[in-house]
């Protein structure tokens, strides 16, 4: 039994009278503490795929099994309590509360987890020693995205979720962010799903799951997973 | 319709909430602003357009002499003039059942002050009149009752009236009708008679109206300055006019003077003349009297003689009757010795006669013996001639013999006869001595009877004499007196003469008085209660116009950063700096607009009327004139649009300057800051995470704190306010009539009821088992004569000071002193004071109601919440006044009554004639309550535009807060933060906000209710402004369920967060 199983899921979106079919019966499994890249252009269902992983948005038909357990249809208050405790979220834009520092970010995380990780501890991990007292407007993007990924990770998740997450970030930032996402995924033994448009990672995941049309459309397992500093685009 | 607007419209439909936020926020500024600005001008124009109506005079001229004719055809003979008529009035006592009513009757004017009928008609006939509708309230009369009048002047034809109508007069607009000398001092009612029904020629007022005054309002400076222009040159017809109708006056006099003494001098003489005849009737009297009375005593003396000389003869008869009856007894005496000896000589007589008959009869028969012998001779024939000569001569001797006898026998019966005869004549003149003396007797009475009567008649003469004598007496005593009592008058005359003289010389020149609506009481407290409305008109618009601007102001702005991206490209795009923002201006100018328009709407239609609703309680006026005010409808919209397109301008402005290409990036979020409170590690460490985050988003979004703290404070200080007024109104009453009137009844005799009558009706009460203490007191109203003002006053007197405290506590409301009436000063109430700028120790001047003016030391001021009093104690007042004090009323304590009770006892006690009035303080306490609960509709008023306030405030501010941190609040929703964790990140910050706001709303709110107070407190009254702690809490509790109600809306609005679109892309 794979950690992750994406069974039939089907996902409809009702913009007025239209019907927009984001996910058709998309099927796909995730091991526990694999690297997964998920790859495919823009409108292909990856993000949706990613939200309903995340427990932010519920499905028309089909299973979302996670960890034995089936998020299909669970209530708000359910979900809410699977993202607080099973998920960590990286964005494209951070998404960091202005208002508080580096560490007080982390913290934010922290404080409704039941096991959390030390936010120092993550942060030094992050390589933001130094700015754990910074507010995020003090730190360049790269430094922010890492606050991010400290805030996601610290909440110790059974998965984490990184979607663009070096969308609005330059090369060599963005290369550091993938590494430190590779890192946890293999230090700490995460399940680390990363979207991205950019086909050219995927040699760094345990598995790539292809999307197109509304589906995964093809699923390669990635036997030797290259090391993030080898890849070059 | 150019895109750009289409553009704007459809950003109304999407962004609806905060359009209708600045929408209903210029309706409820606009709205108050334009409602209670308009109510001070819609009533005051509703009070002139009645006095249009009515033709309610401009000028009313009284004088010191009255008017006549020629007063009002001088006045009418102005050209500024339109009409002027004379009219009279007079305050009278109308008694109905026990109850003595002062009224003030006026004459019914052909055209000016017309009056509205409300019911029956108008008075026909001289004994007709019509009446407030409150007199039929007070008396329980009906229109067909017949009222009367007391009244000494015959000011008027009747003294009866019959009630036809009921009218309102505008010459009384509230509820005061002035003061009167009579009775309790108060007018309590009026009532209009037709003008035939007054007796008098000379007309008590004259009312004007000038030209062109119904074209201006009566309430502005235009109006004024006219009014004071006219009455200019009616004074100067004053001038004019005192002149002539004093000289005519003095004419007038001066020709009755001279009537006067001309009559006076015809009365003396005739009077004299009258004297003199009466003093020579006495004399003539007397001289009667006298003749009278000697004819008296000549009778009298002729009376006496009279007798002496009857006595005498009588004397002298019964001397001859006597000696008459002496030669009776004499003759008698004779007669009887006569009649002895003739008895004897009747015997010797007989004896003789007896031998005389033997020698008869021997010789007889001799004769016979002879004659037989003879016969026997002769028969025997012899001669017998011896024998016969023998008979012849013994017969011869026998006759000698029986002429002897006889002889003897006559002698005898001729002595008896001669005794008989003596006899006889003794009897007769015994008989006749009889009747002599019977006659004498006879003559005797007779004469004494004749004296007697005559003595009678002299006895009544002398009594007729005597009374004649008496009457004469009187008759001079009463000559006299009546000499007196003519002298008397004739001097009262002459005393009168010399003082209407002394008059005529002293006799002063009449004064003019004009005077103008402004010293109508009603219209002036109307029009003064108009301007306090425009007082709070003045506050309450400029809360709601402040939170408009900041509401404007904060959505606006967040607007426009909204839509950066789009200001950007529209930028771009080519569009102008104007273009662009006229947009938002478009989307502010819309919801200013139609919130405007609504707002004025209801403003216009809806305040004034509620408020004029209030203020009828207390005026009688016609239904409100309600009118769009445009002057106030542009001023309103003209504040609106600055608070709203104005802050909209302002936050565009920022915008526009940047560049495209600036503005179609993010905006660089607000730099994160670390707080003041983080450098006192003691505070900062002991806080929990949220809560430093709370304190750090507080710090962070000054202008939205500042806002939302605003908000609340007026949420909550309108509240306090409204609850405020509404303690201070419904207290007041009861503070007055349970702290200050101790007492529980009081009652006034009538005027006319003597001291020992009012003694004696206290007993009477003091023996009443309901009745606990009894106090007199002198009640009267009085003016304070220096300061300026219009305030009535009543003057209370207590007949024993030291008992007084028990029924009016005297006490400092501040200082807590209490005072003792003395004989240093008097003690006045609080409100009179502040109104009049009196304080501790000045020294003023007052007024009794006999006219009297005396100046008076202030020594305390007193709690009071309801008219004005001043206290003083008999001793001050006969002090200062020189004057003997009547207790006709008193107070007194009973023992807890029901109502019922008291109805009894007031009905037992008003049984008595002597009583005028029995009020209880009870009643009093309830009828104001009544009239106080209709106040509680201004509370509502207030609270309800609070909650508004609160609404539109804290709806608002939770949505722009939301829109403003929608991505910080999705992200923590993807963190994994509950609804209930996610609505308290936001509604912690809320809520100490908001506690600050009620914190600082309950201290300004104590202020604004002093504001109110101020501004709408009436002059009689004072309001209690000690304010219940429960106002302060209500007002906090309800500002917190407030802000729970729009945090209930904003838990649903944070819940329907979708995290997905909100963290999609950067704004």
């Amino acid at each position: 039994m794979a950690y992750i199983e994406f069974k039939d899921v089907v996902k409809e979106y009702k913009m007025g009278e239209v019907t927009i079919r984001a996910l058709n019966k998309t099927n796909f499994s995730i091991d526990k503490g694999e690297l997964v890249v998920v790859v495919g252009p823009s409108g292909a269902g990856k993000t949706t795929a990613l939200n309903i992983l995340g427990g932010m948005d519920s499905i028309t038909s089909g299973n979302v099994i996670i960890d034995g357990k089936d998020i299909s249809y669970l209530k708000e208050k359910e979900l809410t309590k699977y993202r607080r405790e099973d998920i960590g979220f990286v964005f494209q834009f951070y998404n960091l509360v202005q208002n508080l520092t580096a560490l007080e970010n982390v913290e934010l995380a922290t404080e409704i987890c039941k096991h959390p990780l030390n936010p120092k501890e993550i942060l030094e991990k992050v390589g933001l020693k130094d700015r754990i007292k910074n507010f995020p407007s003090q730190l360049s993007g790269g430094e922010q995205q890492r606050v991010a990924i400290a805030r996601a990770i610290a909440k110790n998740p059974k998965i984490l979720l990184c979607d663009e997450p070096t969308g609005a970030l330059d090369y060599n930032t963005g290369k550091q962010i993938l590494q430190l996402l590779q890192d946890t995924a293999r230090k700490e033994n995460m399940t680390v799903i990363i979207i991205t448009h950019n086909g050219a990672i995927a040699p760094m995941a345990d598995k790539v799951i292809y999307f197109k049309n509304g589906t995964a459309e093809k699923i390669v397992k990635n036997t030797e997973p290259i090391p993030i500093s080898e890849i070059e685009w | 319709m150019k895109a750009l607007h289409k553009d704007s419209l459809k950003e109304i439909k999407n962004t609806y909430k905060r359009f209708i936020s600045i929408l209903v926020i210029v309706l409820l500024g606009v709205g108050f602003f334009a409602g209670i600005k308009a109510t001070s001008p819609d009533m005051k124009k509703t009070v002139d357009s009645y006095f249009d109506e009515k033709q309610v005079m401009d000028f009313e001229v009284l004088s010191t002499m009255g008017l006549v004719e020629k007063d009002i055809d001088a006045i009418e003979e102005l050209e500024e003039v339109e009409k002027a008529e004379g009219s009279y009035s007079k305050d009278v006592i109308v008694k109905v059942d026990q109850k003595e009513i002062v009224v003030k009757i006026h004459s019914i004017l052909a055209e000016l002050n017309q009056l509205e009928l409300k019911e029956g008609e108008l008075p026909k006939t001289e004994a007709e009149c019509v009446v407030e509708a409150n007199f039929l309230k007070d008396t329980g009369k009906k229109i067909g009752d017949i009222i009367q009048i007391e009244e000494e002047d015959e000011f008027f034809k009747t003294k009866e009236f019959k009630i036809v109508g009921v009218v309102q007069s505008p010459l009384y607009i509230s509820r005061e009708r002035g003061s009167t000398k009579l009775g309790s001092g108060q007018i309590s009612s009026y009532l209009y008679v037709p003008k035939k029904a007054i007796s008098s020629k000379v007309y008590t007022e004259a009312y004007i109206k000038m030209k062109g005054g119904t074209e201006l309002l009566c309430y502005e400076d235009e109006y004024k300055d006219k009014v004071e222009e006219v009455a200019k040159k009616l004074e100067t017809v004053g001038e004019k006019r005192k002149k002539q109708r004093y000289q005519e006056i003095k004419q007038e006099a001066e020709e009755s003077l001279q009537e006067g003494q001309e009559e006076f001098d015809t009365k003396k003489i005739e009077a004299e003349n009258q004297i003199k005849e009466a003093e020579d009737k006495i004399v003539q009297g007397e001289a009667k009297l006298k003749t009278v009375e000697q004819q008296l005593i000549d009778g009298e003396s002729q009376v006496k003689s009279n007798k002496t000389k009857v006595e005498k003869e009588w004397r002298n008869a019964e001397k001859a009757l006597n000696d008459a009856e002496a030669k009776i007894q004499e003759k008698e005496t004779e007669i009887s010795k006569g009649k002895e000896e003739l008895i004897i000589k009747e015997a010797e007589a007989q004896a003789a006669i007896g031998q005389i008959d033997t020698g008869i009869a021997a010789m007889e028969s001799n004769v016979v013996s002879l004659e037989e012998q003879k016969k026997k001779l002769e028969e025997m024939g012899q001669d017998v001639s011896q024998i016969q000569m023998q008979i012849d001569q013994l017969k011869e001797t026998i006759n000698q013999s029986k002429a002897k006898k006889q002889e003897i026998s006559s002698q005898i019966e001729g002595a008896k006869q001669k005794i008989e005869k003596g006899e006889e004549a003794i009897v007769i003149a015994k008989q006749d001595l009889g009747t002599q003396k019977a006659n004498l007797e006879k003559g005797k009475k007779q004469a004494q009877s004749e004296i007697n009567a005559v003595e009678k008649k002299l006895q009544e003469g002398r009594e007729e004499v005597k009374k004649s004598q008496e009457k004469l007496q009187k008759g001079k005593e009463e000559l006299e007196v009546q000499k007196v009592e003519a002298e008397k008058q004739l001097q009262e005359a002459q005393n009168k003469l010399d003082e209407a003289k002394k008059q005529i010389e002293e006799l002063e020149k009449p004064e003019w008085y004009v005077l103008d609506r402004e010293t109508n009481v009603g219209y002036v407290s109307y029009i003064q209660d108009t301007d306090r409305i425009a007082n709070i008109g003045k506050v309450f618009p400029v809360v709601f116009f402040i939170v408009a601007a900041l509401i404007s102001l904060t959505s606006m702005t967040r607007m426009v950063e909204e839509q950066r991206t789009e200001i950007g490209t529209l930028k771009a795009l080519g569009y102008q700096k104007g273009q662009i923002a006229s947009k938002y201006i478009l989307y502010a100018f819309l919801g200013t607009i139609i919130g405007g328009i609504i707002g004025m709407t209801i403003g216009f239609q809806i305040l004034p009327k509620l408020i004029f609703d209030i203020y009828s309680m207390m005026y009688e006026l016609p239904k409100i004139h309600l009118e769009f005010n445009w002057n106030y409808a542009i001023v309103g919209m003209g504040i609106a649009f600055l608070c709203t397109v104005g802050s909209t301008i302002y936050s565009c402005i920022a915008e526009l300057r940047s560049t495209p290409a600036t503005l179609m990036r993010p905006k660089a979020p607000k730099m994160g800051k670390k707080v003041l409170l983080e450098k006192i590690p003691f505070i900062w460490k002991r806080l929990k995470f949220t809560q430093k985050v709370t304190v750090r988003n507080i710090f962070r979004y000054k202008k939205r704190v500042l806002m939302t703290i605003i908000g609340i404070l007026g949420c909550t200080a309108l509240m306090v306010a409204g609850f405020g007024l509404r303690d201070s109104v419904s207290k007041m009453i009861p503070t007055q009539y349970g702290e200050v009137f101790l007492y529980d009844l009081s009652l006034s005799f009538k005027e006319d009821v003597s001291e020992e009558d009012v003694n004696q009706e206290i007993e009477q009460l003091n023996s009443m088992t309901e009745i606990e203490n009894i106090l007199k007191v002198n009640m009267q109203a009085v003016e304070i004569t220096d300061r300026e003002n219009n305030q009535e006053i009543q003057l209370i007197i207590p007949e024993k000071v030291e008992e007084f405290d028990q029924y009016v506590d005297l006490e400092n409301r501040t200082s807590k002193e209490t005072y003792q009436l003395n004989q240093d000063g008097i003690v006045i109430t609080e409100k009179l004071a502040k109104l009049l700028e009196i304080k501790k120790g000045d020294s003023i001047t007052i007024q009794n109601s006999d006219e009297k003016q005396a100046k008076v030391q202030v020594i305390g001021i007193t709690k009071n919440y309801l008219m004005h009093y001043i206290y003083m104690s008999p001793e001050y007042y006969q002090k200062i006044f020189d004057e003997d004090i009547q207790y006709h009323s008193i107070f007194a304590k009973t023992i807890s009554l029901s109502d019922d009770e008291e109805e009894n006892l007031g009905k037992n006690i008003l049984k008595n004639e002597s009583i005028s009035d029995v009020t209880f303080t009870s009643a009093t306490e309830s009828l104001f309550n009544d009239v106080m609960d209709n106040m509680t509709l201004v509370v509502w008023i207030l609270i309800i535009s609070a909650g508004l306030l609160a609404f539109v405030v804290l709806y608002n501010l939770s949505n722009v807060n939301i829109s403003e941190r929608i991505r910080e609040l999705a992200t923590i929703k993807v963190l994994g933060f509950y609804d209930k964790e996610v609505y308290k990140y936001i509604a912690r910050e809320t809520t100490i906000l908001t506690f600050i706001g009620i914190l600082l709303g309950l201290l300004a709110g104590y202020f604004l209710n002093m504001f109110i107070i101020k501004t709408c407190e009436l002059d009689i009254l004072m309001f209690d402004t000690r304010m219940h702690f429960t106002s302060y809490l209500y007002a906090g509790i309800l500002t917190i369920i407030f802000t729970m109600i729009v945090n209930i809306v904003t838990y649903f609005a944070l819940k329907k967060i979708d995290m997905i679109e909100s963290l999609k892309s950067v704004e």
